[in-house]
């Protein structure tokens, strides 16, 4: 094995702004697809708790498109098939005049990727909530909307937090998919340091600290997030 | 005009990346859960260190992308073994040390699920700890464990699609290829797209048949 | 909890460090050969005439004719009567590590050679040169580089095209965006679909996805050249022996004529003859016995 070892030079300029603008371009990835997911997501998982059969139906097939095609083909399907469909002037603003093409496809890809999966898990956390809380609202005089909205959604987040917070992980392990459709995320800056210097173990190894760091902090977060909302009792 | 003529003139090319998809699958599961099933015996037989180190191991895994863990894996295995693989190797390694972490996850759930009496009645009955794992607590956690492991399988199978960027020719990469030498980007992304998704959806739909079995 | 997960994590990988940089042997490469009888070579799978999958989908080209004969020539200095060849697909982003750590023996592709590079592997005599220049749409209406201001470029992932051009562009003052593409056939497809204006990459490589493009009367390749580079082989560092012989087989091939047979064969088609740089370059190469 003939490797020479230089960590030193992950610090050096200009390998160390590249880590950064990585980093940056994971996170801005990652909370403009979690922007897209969370309202489309819960949206789509309270249809799927919905009594109209066509719903039902409609969101059942939304869920079951967007969570069995790899993310990988999703994202070459916005990248190289989706401008194609579009009418020509629309389709050539999205591959070139648009800001940073590259970053909004990879945005649109994995926002509707991870839409499918938090709806399964709104879903599931919605019909987590005990039937007697619905009633209840019923009871005190709420309509649906407002029963849903003050008392089953409240709970149903709380219930939904834990796993809600190992999607967001997700999304950010995912952003990494966004190099093969030519976004500088983190993965590919640490490929392209490794492409440069040919230090590619030292490269990698930063990437690695970065996103053990982010699931650290996420951790952390959710620890905090759940110390706060938690209710005085069980529910 | 669609045109999907040049998919049947290249079908063998599709199946053999399909299989090399499904073998991978295969080799992760088996690899993955031998691994997890270690992970899961180092954390109820060793101490606070082998726990921890379980953590740790986990906790790395699951925090990273799987492409850099296959990036990773492509340079070191050769580094450790000592002499050239090719990517197929590192993949199959990267796989396993991957699905290993998550395997090992969900085991500790399964194992978790059953009860806690269940292992004093074991033990109370004369059994040693080891038995007591072995002929109670596991067939239980198992038969809890099955729709979840396939479930993953699942995922395995879709994430097996990012040996692309190692240009191992797993199905994607082989539609890839076929699309840009023939230009047919969309029909062939549109073909791929039904692939997955009937055999995910036919997958599933198994999976959930067979909760329902074990549900009873 | 996590503060501890992560010292124990520290001391782990702290400890596996030193045991991986481990001993520098010489001529790892020649005994690794030796050992198994057979030659590995790297080659890349769509970077024709260099090298690339043919339709029967084995390894083909100009690197790979070249290589076969250093395989060939390896297997009589090392008494391997019918030495295995076998042969491994690399990419722009995997080819230097693959060499670096041994799972490849001689890198056949369209490497060019640079002193960032020489840092962790060693290079062949040149088989050829490489020029940058811009395959674009006729409709387009780019002649040169000067016509790029305010234009999208394509660059492919991993290749000294990156630097050569962004350096071009520096000198000149013109303002580009750049988008990264994977390979030569995503590069087309980025002209063909209007995703950018020109891709930058090698005068030959650029002739080959030419050739195979179902649109070829709409593509042409414009612009003085960006740049001259050698197009080498890659051994391991500390593979002196390796060495040796793949520049003297190269050497021999020059001095015999077969290597401007090769050349003409598969280089000569996509638009750059034995003339001029390359011309000179092949005689200094055929170093006498």
């Amino acid at each position: 094995m003939n490797y020479q070892w230089n960590w030193g030079l992950l610090l050096r300029a200009p390998y160390a702004g590249w880590l950064l603008t990585g980093l940056g371009w994971t996170v801005a990835l990652s909370i403009a697809g979690w922007l897209i997911a969370l309202p489309l997501g819960t949206t789509i998982g309270i249809a799927r708790t919905s009594s109209s059969r066509w719903v039902l139906r409609l969101s059942g097939f939304y869920v079951s498109v967007f969570r069995n095609i790899p993310l990988l083909l999703q994202m070459f399907v916005w990248f190289f098939v989706v401008p194609e469909l579009l009418p020509a002037k629309l389709g050539l603003w999205f591959k070139r005049d648009l800001p940073a093409p590259e970053f909004w496809t990879a945005v649109l890809a994995l926002g509707f990727y991870t839409s499918g999966r938090l709806a399964e898990l709104f879903r599931a956390g919605l019909q987590a909530v005990p039937r007697g809380q619905r009633m209840a609202a019923d009871a005190t005089g709420m309509n649906r909307a407002q029963a849903l909205r003050y008392v089953v959604m409240p709970q149903a987040l709380r219930i939904i937090l834990p796993p809600l917070t190992s999607e967001f992980m997700s999304i950010v392990k995912n952003s990494s998919l966004a190099l093969t459709i030519g976004v500088l995320e983190l993965t590919a800056q640490s490929r392209q340091i490794e492409n440069f210097t040919f230090h590619g173990f030292e490269a990698f190894g930063a990437a690695t600290a970065f996103y053990v760091l982010v699931a650290l902090v996420l951790n952390l977060v959710m620890v905090c997030l759940q110390r706060t909302l938690a209710l005085p009792v069980a529910v | 005009m669609p045109d999907y003529s040049f998919i049947v003139r290249n079908a063998s090319f599709l199946f053999d990346g399909l299989l090399l998809s499904l073998t991978l699958t295969l080799i992760g599961v088996i690899g993955g859960l031998a691994v997890g099933t270690a992970l899961a015996l180092v954390r109820l037989f060793t101490g606070v260190i082998g726990n921890y180190a379980v953590d740790a191991y986990v906790f790395v895994f699951r925090a990273i992308p799987l492409i850099l863990v296959i990036f990773w894996f492509y340079f070191m295995v050769p580094l450790i073994l000592g002499r050239p693989v090719g990517a197929w190797t590192s993949a199959i390694v990267a796989f396993t040390l991957f699905e290993g972490a998550y395997y090992s996850e969900i085991l500790r759930a399964g194992l978790k699920s059953v009860r806690a009496g269940q292992l004093n009645a074991a033990l109370a009955g004369g059994m040693s700890r080891a038995q007591a794992l072995r002929y109670v607590i596991f067939p239980q956690a198992f038969a809890a464990m099955i729709p979840i492991f396939l479930t993953q399988a699942i995922i395995l199978f879709q994430d097996t699609s990012l040996v692309f960027v190692v240009s191992l020719h797993d199905f994607l990469t082989a539609t890839t290829i076929i699309a840009n030498r023939d230009g047919r980007l969309i029909e062939a992304y549109a073909f791929a797209c039904l692939v997955y998704y009937l055999i995910c959806l036919a997958a599933t739909a198994g999976v959930e048949k067979l909760k329902r079995t074990f549900a009873r | 909890m996590f503060v501890r997960k992560i010292s124990l994590l520290t001391v782990v990988v702290a400890a596996l460090l030193p045991a991986l940089a481990g001993a520098q042997e010489a001529d790892t490469a020649l005994a690794r050969i030796q050992q198994n009888k057979a030659v590995t070579i790297g080659f890349r799978e769509s970077a024709a005439p260099f090298a690339y999958l043919n339709e029967s989908k084995q390894a083909s080209g100009y690197s790979i004719d070249i290589c076969n004969r250093i395989a060939q020539e390896i297997g009589r200095k090392l008494n391997i009567p019918h030495i295995e060849t076998r042969y491994v697909p690399v990419t722009p982003q995997t080819r230097i590590p693959l060499i670096a750590n041994g799972t490849v023996d001689i890198e056949c592709g369209t490497t060019v050679n640079s002193l960032g590079r020489q840092e962790q592997v060693d290079f062949s005599y040149a088989v050829a040169l490489a020029e940058g220049r811009l395959l674009v749409k006729k409709t387009s209406g780019i002649q040169d580089l000067s016509d790029l201001n305010g234009k999208i470029v394509a660059l492919a992932a991993g290749t000294t095209a990156e630097r050569y051009v962004r350096a071009a562009l520096d000198r000149n003052k013109i303002n580009v965006r750049v988008l990264q593409v994977r390979d030569n056939a995503e590069g087309l497809l980025a002209v063909n679909s209007q995703r950018v204006d020109a891709f930058v990459n090698d005068a030959v490589l650029l002739g080959g996805v030419l050739r195979t493009a179902p649109n070829k009367d709409d593509l042409a390749i414009v612009g003085k050249p960006l740049s001259f580079e050698q197009v080498a082989f890659m051994v391991g560092k500390n593979n002196s022996g390796l060495l040796t012989i793949v520049n003297g087989t190269i050497a021999r091939l020059l001095a015999s004529g077969e290597l401007h047979r090769l050349y003409d064969q598969w280089i000569t088609p996509y638009g750059v003859p034995i003339e001029g740089e390359v011309d000179t370059l092949f005689k200094i190469e055929a170093i006498a016995e």
